[in-house]
């Protein structure tokens, strides 16, 4: 059985991450987003309430998938596909996680851990269990199947239809019903263990019943067992059945045949053995089918905990009135994007932050610069946040965005406590720009900001200038906040068309508006300005 | 002639066969020791080490061995003496369980079911044998030894006793019905209607005391309880010891362990193919040259193959009058290899086994002997030397006429001229003897003197940095300086970016294709 909620035909399991997503992570400050997205947020008369503790599990999906990139427009569409269809219906994507939850709480009650340790399997105890997972699977798969049938006909999405579908088919009402026929048949195994009790639970000691065919093997033991009757009967009361069991129909034969009735404690010891023996049997018929289930609820927790996930930060979103689109997928040249905003931030502070907009066609190189303060970094943050939730499927926080896909996705941020001069220093930001280097693919999106400041401006121009050029030369695109003006100024003078620059706006009376606008780099960062507000009057 | 062995013809003196033998030195040497140990692997339950440290007596029997081995790789011939060990094997289980039992009718039972096998392990090999084109003289003495074997009387009603049981055993099925801790029991059959249910027809159900041998106390009163009323089987089973106390052939249990040398050693050989290392059988030729064309390291080709390097293979003869090889060249090189994969050409052609390269024509010796220096040794100077010495002085001592002698990086700590001096003496020694041989060795001027010695060197590729061919080809020793490669740092100026850039959009351009 499939989950296939996060690819089209294929599970989460085995996927890629991006190279380095943890300074992905850090330098985006995409933590926000993951602590936002563990807590349910509801509107209240009128107040926003968070009504839920942290579900960490929440966070942690949205981390796992956010920095595993996909590759091709259709995979992204897949996921917004589904990702509209579970907030047009935020009911069934609760209950879809919520299931799953529970049945993974419950399995590691019952010792999922312990499951396939060596071992283990031989010991009773755990066999107990082992009835129990599956009891547990099929409950939850009947549950599930129930929440299918009920939303299946409203989706539009191609992912939610087929998992709807492939569940409502793979576990078949006749499937159902034969798995719980064979439970109630095995109850006098793990009768008077509450929790889960079949068929009313009347509370009577079940004793079995078993007809068994067997060899005289080698060594005279009993060898090559084919079993004719299992059954669970309580001594009042007795299953009808509809047809003769075989025992019935060699009832007369029986009558005078050799017969044992055991007293002696070693003996009844070894029967209860012997019963061990054929519910074990009887489990490991099954167990392909718990191995099965247990992959599916496993991808369908982590699965069903992104968009759960990415719908708590929808209702968040909404109640904060961000503006929130769907992206498209656009070649590689082509970076467009209206009243985009730096999402981590608005979500931090639940507030509508200063949008951008841009079109930045045709270009393979991007320099901002200008004012200190001005909102640079803030601008780039916005773009690569924007870039990663386009390239795991989701939402980005514009009136519209459109942009490549860049499986190989890099962050280089200097950040402000690293920017002392210190040959250290540039030691490490050289060595990591040496990692990137060694792990650029064939389409790959570098954001520098800020980057070899750790020097002084003229030798940090002379290397941003060579690694810049190498770098846009052999096809990788890059978009880079600097302060190194000779670099910028010496690409300006080249007018090279696939280059294009945007500088922070600062106003005639130094207001900065935290726009960028298109315009040449200046020779000053405008640091004075902020000086003189900052220490007024000297 | 009567069959007695499948390794030896005219089997072994007593004292011989019991002697228990240590690893020649030469496998460390050569690096046999890691290829045997993939070999013994092929042959669980078996400890064919013994059968692998000593070489054939003779010519004549090495040339019986490589016929049995040559019938043995057709596939029918080793499924036929493959199914018999394995039977074999089943018979040495059901004898040591029957110790392990206690009540005289497990006992006579497991006796009985190993004599059953036994049986059966003849019967099945000697109606395969019969069916079957063989070449080597070996296999058809063991042929017409085994039509004989059947024919004897106690072995015929042996054989007739124990498939009479066996097919009794088998068709002997029992039905127990278990309710309310009353246990009946009775004897027949039932369709495992259950089994059909859970849809598990085909799945073997374990046996629910398989936890020991001996019969649970549930298993015997069932037992007790029914044979009371039906007798027969039981009894039957328990009477078989009384009857047959003792059988089996010690020819045939001989065989059974003689045979994993051959069974080993095709199924390491199956399984090098697999990896894409491959094994041919050598010409045998005295009347040319001795020769090999891409010739390898197997133990190197193995190693490799883990980390998925390729090995580099060589050629080369030995002309007529060419009695040893000098090799130099730089260190990492691959003369110590070269040198290794001769050893094991000689080895496995004396075993009568296929051999590392594509093809091969390798003549008689009597002995293989090998002198490597021990390079973990502390010792330096003439502590060295006397080691060195002390362990060569027995192998010249040796009756060691037409034997094939390796010698690796001898005298290293002696003065230059002593070393050649020495080096020198050894060579004539060995040639004298009329041995042919390799000798590696640092020393350029070792193979300039001396009569029917060639000189080899193993090859760079000329380039600045002195990249390793590990080509031994011949050649005149020369003064090439071997200087260390450069150790590449990387740089992130303009010029090596985009070198490494490009390398990468080429690689990137290349995999769209």
């Amino acid at each position: 059985m499939n989950v296939h909620l996060l690819y089209t035909s294929r599970e989460w399991k085995g996927v890629n991450e991006y190279f380095d997503s943890k300074s992905i992570v850090n330098d985006l400050g995409l933590e926000n987003l993951f602590r936002a997205a563990s807590r349910d947020q509801e509107r209240e008369e009128g107040n926003i309430q968070t009504i839920t503790d942290a579900d960490e599990h929440l966070g942690n999906a949205l981390r796992r998938v956010m920095t595993v990139p996909l590759r091709t427009p259709e995979e992204i569409y897949y996921r917004q596909d589904i990702m509209q269809d579970c907030f047009a219906h935020g009911q069934f994507i609760k209950e879809l996680y919520a299931g799953a939850r529970d049945v993974m709480t419950r399995w590691e009650k019952l010792g999922k851990k312990e499951m396939n340790k060596p071992g283990v399997r031989e010991k009773s105890i755990h066999l107990v269990a082992e009835v129990k997972v599956l009891r547990l699977f099929v409950d939850s798969l009947s549950d599930l199947k129930k929440l299918c049938q009920s939303y299946q006909d409203r989706f539009q999405s191609r992912g939610l239809k087929q998992f709807c579908q492939e569940v409502v088919e793979s576990f078949s009402d006749q499937w159902e019903e034969k798995l719980r026929t064979v439970l109630e048949d095995i109850t006098f195994f793990s009768a008077g263990e509450e929790e889960y009790t079949l068929g009313g639970g009347d509370g009577k000691v079940r004793q079995a019943k078993i007809v068994l065919d067997c060899r005289v093997g080698s060594g005279v033991k009993l060898d090559d067992l084919r079993l004719d009757v299992v059954e669970s009967v309580s001594k009042k009361y007795k299953r009808v059945k509809e047809k003769k069991t075989v025992m019935e129909r060699f009832a007369t034969t029986f009558a005078a045949e050799p017969t044992v009735i055991l007293k002696d404690p070693i003996l009844l010891e070894d029967l209860s053995q012997l019963e061990g023996q054929v519910v074990k049997f009887i489990m490991n018929v099954y167990r392909p089918f718990m191995n099965d289930c247990g992959d599916f609820f496993e991808e369908l927790y982590m699965q069903a905990a992104f968009y759960r996930a990415c719908f708590n930060l929808y209702v968040r979103s909404q109640n904060t009135k961000l503006e929130m689109c769907f992206p498209k997928v656009c070649d590689g040249d082509c970076l467009r994007f209206t009243d985009l905003m730096e999402y981590s931030m608005a979500i931090f502070r639940s507030s509508v932050p200063v949008g951008n907009t841009s079109g930045i066609d045709h270009k393979r190189l991007l320099i901002v610069t200008g004012a200190n303060q001005g909102g640079k970094s803030t601008f780039l943050r916005s773009i690569g946040i924007a870039q990663v939730m386009l390239q795991c499927g989701m939402f980005v926080c514009a009136a519209r965005f459109e942009s490549g896909i860049f499986p190989d996705f890099f962050t280089h941020f200097t950040r402000r406590e690293d920017s002392a001069m210190n040959s250290g220093r540039l030691d490490e930001e050289l060595k990591r720009i040496d990692q990137i280097v060694r792990h650029l693919g064939e389409s790959s999106m570098v954001l520098l900001n800020e980057s070899f400041a750790t020097t002084t401006e003229e030798e940090g121009s002379v290397i941003a200038y060579d690694v810049v050029r190498a770098l846009v030369e052999a096809g990788v695109k890059v978009l880079t906040v600097t302060h190194l003006l000779s670099f910028a100024k010496k690409v300006y003078a080249q007018k090279r068309p696939e280059v294009a620059f945007l500088s922070a706006e600062r106003k005639e009376n130094g207001v900065r508006t935290f726009k960028m606008i298109p315009g040449e780099p200046e020779l000053t960062s405008f640091g004075l300005d902020l000086y003189d507000r900052m220490i007024p009057g000297s | 002639m009567e069959f007695i062995s499948i390794l030896e013809p005219e089997g072994q003196d007593e004292e011989l066969a019991a002697a228990r033998r240590h690893m020649p030195d030469f496998f460390l040497d050569l690096n046999i020791d890691q290829i045997f140990k993939m070999i013994q692997d092929q042959a669980p339950g078996y400890d064919i080490s013994q059968l692998y440290y000593r070489f054939p007596e003779s010519k004549e029997e090495e040339i019986y061995r490589r016929e049995i081995y040559r019938d043995i790789k057709k596939p029918e011939v080793f499924d036929c003496l493959d199914a018999f060990g394995q039977r074999m094997r089943r018979m040495a289980k059901a004898l040591a369980n029957r110790p392990q039992v206690e009540s005289s009718l497990q006992k006579s039972a497991w006796h009985a079911s190993a004599a059953y096998e036994y049986c059966k392990a003849v019967e099945d090999l000697r109606r395969g044998l019969a069916g079957l084109d063989l070449q080597s003289r070996g296999l058809k003495l063991l042929r017409d030894y085994l039509n004989q074997y059947i024919k004897q009387p106690d072995y015929g009603k042996l054989k007739d006793e124990a498939f009479h049981l066996q097919s009794e055993i088998e068709k002997f099925h029992l039905i127990i019905q278990i309710e309310n801790n009353k246990v009946t029991v009775t004897q027949g059959t039932l369709p495992g209607e259950y089994d059909r249910f859970l849809g598990s027809e085909e799945m073997a159900h374990p046996s629910p005391f398989a936890s020991t041998l001996k019969m649970s106390p549930l298993e015997e009163t069932v037992f007790s309880a029914f044979r009371k009323k039906y007798p027969k089987v039981l009894d039957e089973i328990e009477k078989f010891i009384k009857n047959y106390p003792d059988f089996g052939e010690a020819r045939i249990f001989r065989l059974e362990k003689e045979l994993q040398y051959y069974l080993a050693f095709y199924r390491f050989r199956n399984r090098m193919e697999d990896w894409g290392i491959l094994l041919t059988e050598p010409e045998t030729d005295e009347s040319r040259e001795m020769e090999a064309e891409d010739l390898y390291d197997l133990a190197l080709a193995c190693a490799n193959f883990t980390q998925n390097k390729p090995v580099v293979p060589n050629d080369f003869v030995y002309h007529e009058n060419e009695r040893f090889f000098v090799v130099n060249g730089p260190n990492q090189g691959g003369k110590t290899t070269f040198a290794r994969s001769l050893g094991q050409l000689v080895y496995f052609t004396k075993m009568g086994f296929d051999v590392p390269a594509k093809r091969a024509n390798v003549h008689y010796f009597t002995d293989l002997l090998t002198h490597f220096s021990v390079e973990e040794s502390m010792e330096t100077g003439q502590g060295k030397l006397m080691e060195e010495l002390s362990r060569l002085a027995p192998m010249m001592k040796k009756e060691t006429n037409s034997a094939f002698v390796i010698i690796n990086e001898l005298f290293t700590t002696a003065a230059h001229y002593d070393g050649c001096v020495m080096g020198a003496r050894v060579l004539d020694h060995f040639i004298g003897a009329g041995c042919r041989g390799i000798y590696v060795t640092h020393l350029k001027e070792l193979g300039d003197s001396i009569e029917k010695v060639t000189s080899m060197t193993a090859m760079l590729d000329g380039s600045e940095d002195h990249r390793r061919t590990f080509k031994i080809l011949r050649n005149k020793a020369e003064d090439v300086g071997y200087a260390e490669d450069i150790v590449k740092k990387y740089d992130l100026t303009y010029e090596k970016l985009s070198e490494r850039l490009k390398a990468f959009s080429e690689n990137t351009a290349d995999s769209r294709k």
